[in-house]
This record gives C-alpha cells, sequence and structure tokens, in this order.
C-alpha cells in the first residue's frame, strides 16, 4: 500500500501578492539560425527582464530584489552566480539579488521565492526570471556570444545525470526510463487501457497540442502536424504513428517528448493592493503547494504532485474541479494526463477519453497547456515554468489571440515538476 | 557537539559483506533503508543500524530505452530491466528506482501479470565499490 506524502498545511500569505507583468522570449535554437546565432543567457535574460517591466508599467530604479534561475547555470551559462552577472544587463547593479536552482521546476519556483519576498513585506515589487540555454551552451574561457552544440549524449551524462542522488542511487546510471514510464505504467494497468489505446491518447495530444503551438509566435513549432504530414502525402493520423514519429521508451514517441531549446522569461509581483497603481489587470497569485523527492523514488512524480495538490486544496478551498486552465510541466506529455488527474482537474480514470477527444486542447472545454507544452513549444528547462506563467497570465487577461480558450478563465492551476526532485501546484486568480 | 558519523561509507562496506544495511528508528520502528540519519517517517533525530532482510518485491518493470544512461551495465551482466523495488520492511514510500539483472524485455509480459514479483538483492562489482542491484527470486 503506497504511502502519501502529508506535509503541514500551508499558512495564508500576510498579505495578497499580484503578478503586474511578464515577458518572455520566444523559444528557440539560437545557435542553429543566422538571425540569432550569438545570443546569449545574458542577453536573453536582459530582455526578457526588460519586456516584464514594460508590460507591468514599471522602469529598473522601481524594481528592489530580483531573483534568476536557471537548471544547468555551470554548464549552459558558465557561471556559478548568474544574478551576479546578469543584474547590469536591466539596470540591476548593486541591486540586492539572489539565484536558485531546481532543474525544469525552476520556473515556477521563481514565481514562490518572488511571492514570498513580498508577501514577508520586506520588499514592494520583485522581479523573478530565468534563462536556460538548453541547446546552445557557453564555451568555456570564451566570451558569451561563442556557443556550443548541448548534444544528446552529453545531456544525458552531464545533465539528467545530475538529477540523482550520488549516495546509494546507481553512480552515473540514473533512473530515466523510470521517471519517463513508471507513472503512465501504472496508469495503464489502473484502467485497463492497452498499448494501443494510449499510444492513441498520446498521438492525438500531440497533434492537438502542436495545433496550439503552431499558432504561438513563442514556440519552437511553427507548423501542425497536418501540414508536416501533407510533405510527405500523409494524414496527421498517419504521420504521427510512422517512421517520422518512432517509439522510444515503452510507452513514449518522439512528439511525446521535450523539445530542448534555449529561451528567457520573466515576471514582476508587487502586494495586491499596490497593483491596479500599475495594471488593471493583476493575477492574484493564492499559494504555492510545494513537495520534494529525489529522484531515486519510485512513481515520485505522482507522490510528489499529490503532496503538492492537497497542500494548495487545503489553504484555498479550491480544486482542480474549479480550475479553468490547467498546466503541467510535461518533459513527457503523459504528465498532462497524469497531473490532471491527481490534481482532480479531470475525473479519475477519464483524463484518457478527454485527451482522445480532444477536450484538453486550447479551443477544448478543458484545456490543458494551451501553449503546446514542453513537447511542441519547446522546453529551456528552467525558465518553462516562467513560460507557463507567462502564458497561464496572457490567457486570464484574455489576451492571447488566436490561441485564447473558449471558456472566460478565472482560475488557472500550474503543475511544475522537475525531473527527480521539487513538485508545486500553484493557483492564479484574475482580479 | 554531533558526532559526523560514515553513513553512506558503511551501507558500502556492507555490501561488501553480503550484507544489506539499514538503520532504524527507535521511536517509531520505522526502517530507513538506504540508511539516513534521522527518521523520514516520525522525524525523530536518532536512528540505529540494522540489517535488513534482504526480502523485496519489484512493483513495475520497465524496459531499456535511449532514455538511460547504461555504462557497461549490458556488457557486464547482460539483460536487465529497470524496475521498482520496496523491501519487506518497506520505505521511502513504496519503493526505489533500481534495475533488476538478467532478466529481459521479453519477459515483461509474463512478469506484469504477477505483478508484485518477488526479487532478491544481487550484489555486484562496479569500478572500485560493490553496487545493490536485484535479480528474480524464482
Amino acid at each position: 500500500m503506497a504511502k502519501k506524502i502529508k506535509n503541514k498545511a500551508l499558512k495564508p500569505l500576510s498579505r495578497s501578492v499580484s503578478i503586474i507583468g511578464v515577458g518572455a522570449t520566444p523559444y528557440m535554437y539560437t545557435m542553429d539560425n543566422p538571425d540569432t546565432e550569438g545570443l546569449s543567457d545574458l542577453e536573453m535574460f536582459g530582455a526578457a527582464a526588460i519586456e516584464a517591466m514594460k508590460d507591468a508599467g514599471i522602469t529598473a530604479k522601481d524594481v528592489e530584489f530580483y531573483y534568476s534561475t536557471c537548471a544547468m547555470p555551470a554548464l549552459q551559462g558558465g557561471y556559478i552566480t548568474p544574478n551576479a552577472q546578469y543584474s547590469s544587463w536591466f539596470g540591476m547593479k548593486g541591486k540586492a539579488s539572489a539565484h536558485h536552482s531546481e532543474a525544469c521546476c525552476s520556473g515556477y519556483i521563481a514565481l514562490e521565492q518572488a511571492v514570498m519576498a513580498v508577501a514577508s513585506g520586506t520588499y514592494d515589487i520583485v522581479l523573478s526570471g530565468g534563462c536556460d540555454m538548453s541547446w546552445s551552451l557557453a564555451t568555456p574561457r570564451k566570451p558569451s556570444y561563442m556557443r556550443r552544440q548541448f548534444d544528446n549524449d552529453l545531456y544525458i551524462s552531464e545533465g539528467l545525470d545530475k538529477l540523482y542522488s550520488k549516495d546509494y542511487a546507481a553512480p552515473s546510471l540514473g533512473a530515466n526510463p523510470l521517471v519517463c514510464d513508471s507513472w503512465l505504467d501504472s496508469y495503464v494497468k489502473e484502467n485497463k487501457l492497452t498499448a494501443d489505446k494510449i499510444d492513441d491518447v498520446l498521438c492525438q495530444l500531440s497533434i492537438d497540442c502542436r495545433r496550439a503551438a503552431a499558432l504561438n509566435p513563442r514556440a519552437l513549432n511553427d507548423k501542425t502536424y497536418a501540414e508536416e504530414a501533407a510533405e510527405v502525402g500523409m494524414t496527421d493520423q498517419e504521420y504521427i504513428r510512422s517512421q517520422y514519429n518512432p517509439k522510444f521508451t515503452r510507452y513514449l514517441r518522439v512528439s511525446n517528448f521535450e523539445l530542448r531549446c534555449d529561451g528567457a522569461a520573466a515576471l514582476i509581483v508587487c502586494p495586491t493592493e499596490m497593483a491596479y497603481k500599475y495594471t488593471d489587470h493583476p493575477i492574484e497569485v493564492l499559494g504555492t503547494g510545494h513537495a520534494t523527492l529525489n529522484g531515486m523514488i519510485g512513481n515520485l512524480e505522482k507522490y510528489a504532485t499529490s503532496g503538492a495538490y492537497e497542500q494548495i486544496k487545503e489553504l484555498t478551498g479550491l480544486t482542480g474541479a474549479d480550475m479553468d486552465i490547467f498546466y503541467a510541466n510535461d518533459f513527457f506529455n503523459s504528465s498532462q494526463l497524469l497531473a490532471a488527474e491527481e490534481c482532480e482537474y479531470l475525473p479519475k480514470g477519464e483524463g484518457w477519453k478527454y485527451m482522445l477527444e480532444s477536450r484538453t486542447a486550447f479551443d477544448g472545454d478543458r484545456p490543458i497547456n494551451t501553449n503546446g507544452g514542453r513537447c511542441q513549444y519547446g522546453h529551456a528547462h528552467g525558465t518553462s515554468g516562467l513560460h507557463d506563467i507567462f502564458e497561464a497570465v496572457k490567457q486570464l487577461r484574455g489576451e492571447m489571440g488566436r490561441t485564447q480558450v473558449k471558456v472566460d478563465p478565472q482560475y488557472a492551476m500550474l503543475r511544475g515538476f522537475g525531473g527527480g526532485q521539487n513538485v508545486t501546484v500553484q493557483i492564479l486568480n484574475k482580479l | 557537539m554531533e558526532r559526523v558519523e560514515r553513513i553512506v561509507k558503511k551501507w558500502y562496506e556492507g555490501l561488501e559483506e553480503g550484507k544489506l544495511l539499514g538503520r532504524r528508528c527507535p521511536e517509531c520502528g520505522h526502517i530507513e533503508f538506504p540508511p539516513h540519519y534521522a527518521c523520514n517517517e516520525c522525524g525523530h533525530l536518532d536512528t540505529e543500524w540494522c540489517e535488513i532482510s534482504g526480502k523485496a518485491y519489484a512493483t513495475c518493470f520497465i524496459p531499456q530505452s535511449m532514455m538511460q544512461n547504461n555504462p557497461g551495465l549490458t556488457e557486464e551482466y547482460g539483460d536487465f530491466m529497470w524496475a521498482i523495488v520496496q523491501i519487506e520492511e518497506g520505505d521511502i514510500l513504496d519503493g526505489m528506482n533500481t534495475v533488476v539483472l538478467k532478466v529481459g524485455e521479453d519477459r515483461l509480459e509474463e512478469l506484469n501479470a504477477k505483478l508484485p514479483v518477488p526479487v532478491k538483492p544481487c550484489i555486484v562489482q562496479r569500478d572500485g565499490y560493490k553496487m545493490l542491484f536485484w535479480e528474480l527470486d524464482e
């Protein structure tokens, strides 16, 4: 019988905090494109931070503290103190700052930390941002514009392997296949699904997420699967099951897995009581449920999601069923299904049907990952949470244009997840 | 002042002698396996050494895939599958991510039909240290 994580109840924030500005660069392969080749993390972070400040209607003089985040700063940027290196790029020279790093959960914790800094009463305006150059690494002992390819071998040996503890976990082995497939494996068994049926679900999810990404100017992908398939004389349903999209784990195809890339994003928070001075549409942060397990623990994503969700549910009195949009950090897209059910956004055991019927697409009645998610929008690891928050804020404001959800959203829930560690569940509320 | 005890090293020394060591909480009886200083069940700050029976069950098998780092494991030990293994004494929620050696994907369906599947420790020599893996107990 599986145990549950039961952390202490969260206390309410000492004062309400709202997001008043967001900014995000497009996701891209900077070094592969002549228009972006040579961009560094310094410029990317700076651009996202400046966009967030402009969105909030403030200048750098108004920001009192800032956080930076990156999943692998020493490898990607060549720094162990990125906050100190970034500060001069957006007018923060000399101001207090800190860096944090929690792998792919970093971007969600960026929000949690900023909110707590304001809720404590110490600061009124805090910027929190991140940059990950997950495609174009810094070159050791060379200027920042000189980048090198972050290839798959290096990613597995120097990236993913560093998610696993070095006390008792098999050194240099990691457990990536288990982290990717084990929760889905138990879901398939519990719901008596065949391998073909869950493949159908994940394929349809890929098609729907790609449809959203193709309409989003910040996404890596700009073509739908239907358009890609037409180029080789196929339908999208044929193409997604063809040699162009092979399986590479027990359940996952290439389209079900993250697209590593480069990107940055930032947000600005302030006390809600001050927010209307800067914006007509503040987005209140109701809290962050948070649980952490290391990569040695079986089904860690399930247990930590449950623990984090129970906290935010108890704090707010709101459930996933009350939400209008759901985001799940999905470096394998089955996380959308599993996390949405665990957080009660979709009914237990029924989520796969919603996905098969495209009800979780951006234009469906229970939208999930309206930007396309990690597998179709892209994944610059430590920043993806901030990109999801960017997307959620824009959706709640009604500013997403062609990918604006059809429901009138009041609440958004975000389930953050890092490869073998932090899991968060956050709720945003449109004021 | 607390004495800083070498827990990890002693655990590996136990493997050299064919022993699986854990730490028992004197307050609630919970077993920390693998061992840690404090009890993750009740939060008590002291635990005591104990020996683990080695009886365990695999609750999930996942075949090898491109997503793994596998330095020499297949070459040295042949077929294996990734597995979640829970020891009889229980710990870290309901199991740990690990490896079951000497079994290939060709047995996946058969093993899935019999979950949980008994496994036993398989202590193997790695580069300068012993490592705990598991094998089917059949």
